[in-house]
């Protein structure tokens, strides 16, 4: 599944939950990742890859990770990595706070968002 | 003698008048043109402004001057000068800095994120004419901009505000001015949403805030009892000019290399196969400022980006014709020396101007982005300014713009042709157009000779 899909209503994405996001398109540069998500005062950034070479996919979930303690707001946001090839492992090892992989839904990214949210806020 | 409108540029060391005659007939025309000293250091704009009549008077070789309409345009007073304060300095920082420059403004300083102290003990030294507030798109962040205009009120400088951040904090923002007894204008966000530029609403009232605030600026008092007219900070009179211009002829880029500044003003929607392409929206209209190139006051800068050791090579005699340098050059190897600093303050401030192509590794492999403003699709390079209108190897410098990039960089293409203000006047004929368009645009046809 890929990032539209986990985030639009019709294919059962985390909008039906009530989530509402901002979509960046594809190739979508680190920075401006973390930067549209200052200006949103967004909760969560969610990116998806696929698997590369030379583990490119890991870099850039490190790069989003790293910029956002640059730009100080890690603590306040959720980022979460999706992808066919990517774990949940994977994905906290490269400093997100959770990865979601194959045979994974809009609402078990939602359930996440949710959970997470009421720990942040606990 | 009577004329139809008088337009004044009162510029920080000199007032020059041009008259305008004909306007509203199909035959308008530029009369002549008069010029003093400025005297807004002295204390009253109006003496320069009279002295600037009374020396058109004796070129028009009339003894009386009369004028329906009288208007300005004024860099005098350390022109407009502007703060900047936004979010996150690729988006609400950029687009409030883009508005900013546009209008004419001389931005001292930009901020992004919360202001520190230091940060507001540099506003009270600055002293600037306005303070531009922006931050958060629509219903997004709203903490930074009320913290920092909290900030900027607990300072209590009476400087006019404009607010042109998350329209969610409006109402906020205006209770907060009410109390401190602070003027607030409310404009459009800049950055309403992601990729999302709206600059010119904010334009607008920069201008405006700047027209109606002049009178308090020191030595200004007095400008409204000549200037009845709109009144608009020279670089912005530009920008005007070529907006006006964009929309009769088609897409174009305006080079004014001046003493202490190189101006560059776009107004080009870019091509289609870049716009696709590109990473953060730019504004249609853009103003890029280069404080550092200039051929008089800061021409040890712009010999310096060259290297004395290259000037030498084509200069044997460099050293010297730095030693007796004058405003204006009189000989023709000076001609020849200024020509070849101002190629380098045009080359350079393009290079500033203009965006590129980039390239960066996803997990799909090598993408091409392009970044800042394209220039692909120019139709005119246009010379203003009084080194690029009287040097006689201008047109060539402008020529190089069209092959100068290499690969990467979104510069003019050959398609593109070269113009001269040769009357220099499009200043003047921008904040013409404000009031009176059509005969506008004719004078700057009959000034471009087109």
């Amino acid at each position: 599944m890929g990032l539209k899909e986990t985030l639009d209503i019709k294919h059962g994405g985390i909008e039906g939950f009530g989530i509402k996001y901002e979509y960046l398109g594809t190739s979508c540069p680190v920075e401006k990742l973390v930067d549209a998500a200052i200006e949103t005062n967004a909760d969560a950034i969610l990116l998806s890859t696929i698997i590369t070479h030379d583990d490119v996919h890991i870099k850039n979930m490190k790069k989003v990770h790293d910029l956002s303690i640059e730009k100080g707001i890690r603590d306040k946001v959720m980022i979460i990595c999706g992808g066919t090839q990517v774990t949940n492992e994977t994905a906290k090892e490269a400093g997100l706070d959770a990865g979601f992989g194959r045979g994974t839904h809009g609402i078990d990214v939602a359930s996440f968002l949710v959970k997470k949210r009421r720990e942040k806020n606990a | 003698m009577k004329v139809n409108v008088l337009v004044a540029e009162i510029g920080s060391t000199t007032t020059v008048v041009n008259a305008f005659n004909g306007i509203g007939t199909d035959n308008p025309a530029f009369t002549g043109q008069g010029q003093a000293p400025t005297t807004v250091l002295e204390g009253d704009v109006t003496i320069g402004l009279k002295g600037a009549i009374e020396d058109l008077k004796k070129n028009l070789q009339a003894d009386t001057l009369t004028w329906d309409d009288m208007l300005a345009t004024s860099s005098a007073a350390g022109g407009l000068k502007m703060t900047v304060h936004g979010l996150v300095y690729d988006m609400t920082v950029r687009a409030a800095k883009e508005a900013a420059l546009g209008a004419g403004g001389i931005i001292k300083m930009i901020t992004s994120g919360r202001l520190r102290r230091t940060d507001l003990k540099r506003i009270q030294e600055i002293k600037p004419n306005i303070i531009l507030v922006a931050g958060g798109v629509d219903y997004g962040e709203r903490d930074t901009a009320i913290y920092n205009m909290e900030m900027i009120l607990s300072m209590g400088l009476k400087t006019p505000i404009i607010y042109a951040g998350n329209i969610e904090n409006r109402e906020e923002v205006r209770l907060m001015c009410e109390e401190a007894d602070n003027q607030l204008y409310i404009a459009e966000n800049v950055y309403p949403k992601i990729d999302t530029l709206v600059v010119e609403p904010t334009r607008k009232i920069i201008q405006d805030v700047f027209e109606e605030h002049i009178i308090h600026a020191p030595g200004m008092a007095k400008v409204r009892e000549l200037v009845k007219g709109p009144i608009i900070p020279t670089p912005g009179a530009v920008m005007e000019a070529a907006k006006v211009l964009k929309e009769e002829i088609g897409d174009l880029i305006i080079f004014d290399v001046g003493g202490a500044t190189t101006d560059l003003h776009s107004v080009t929607g870019g091509s289609s196969e870049i716009n696709s392409i590109l990473i953060s929206p730019e504004p249609v209209a853009k103003r890029t400022v280069e404080g550092d190139l200039g051929v008089y006051v800061n021409v040890a800068h712009v010999v310096e980006k060259i290297g004395m050791d290259n000037l030498k090579k084509e200069f044997p005699d460099a050293e010297e014709l730095l030693e007796n340098y004058k405003p204006i050059p009189v000989t023709d190897r000076e001609k020849q020396f200024v020509e070849r600093l101002t190629k380098e303050a045009v080359l350079t401030s393009l290079e500033r101007h203009a965006g590129k192509l980039r390239y960066f590794y996803t997990a799909s492999g090598k993408k091409t982005v392009a970044e800042g403003k394209d220039l692909t699709a120019i139709q005119y390079i246009i010379g203003t300014g009084g080194t690029l209108t009287r040097l006689s190897g201008n047109k060539q410098i402008l020529e190089l713009v069209k092959t100068y990039g290499k690969e990467h960089e979104l510069y003019p293409t050959g398609a593109a042709r070269v113009l001269i203000d040769e009357d220099y006047i499009l200043s003047s004929l921008g904040v013409l157009s404000k009031s009176y368009l059509y005969d506008a645009l004719y004078l700057m046809k009959k000034s471009l000779r087109m």
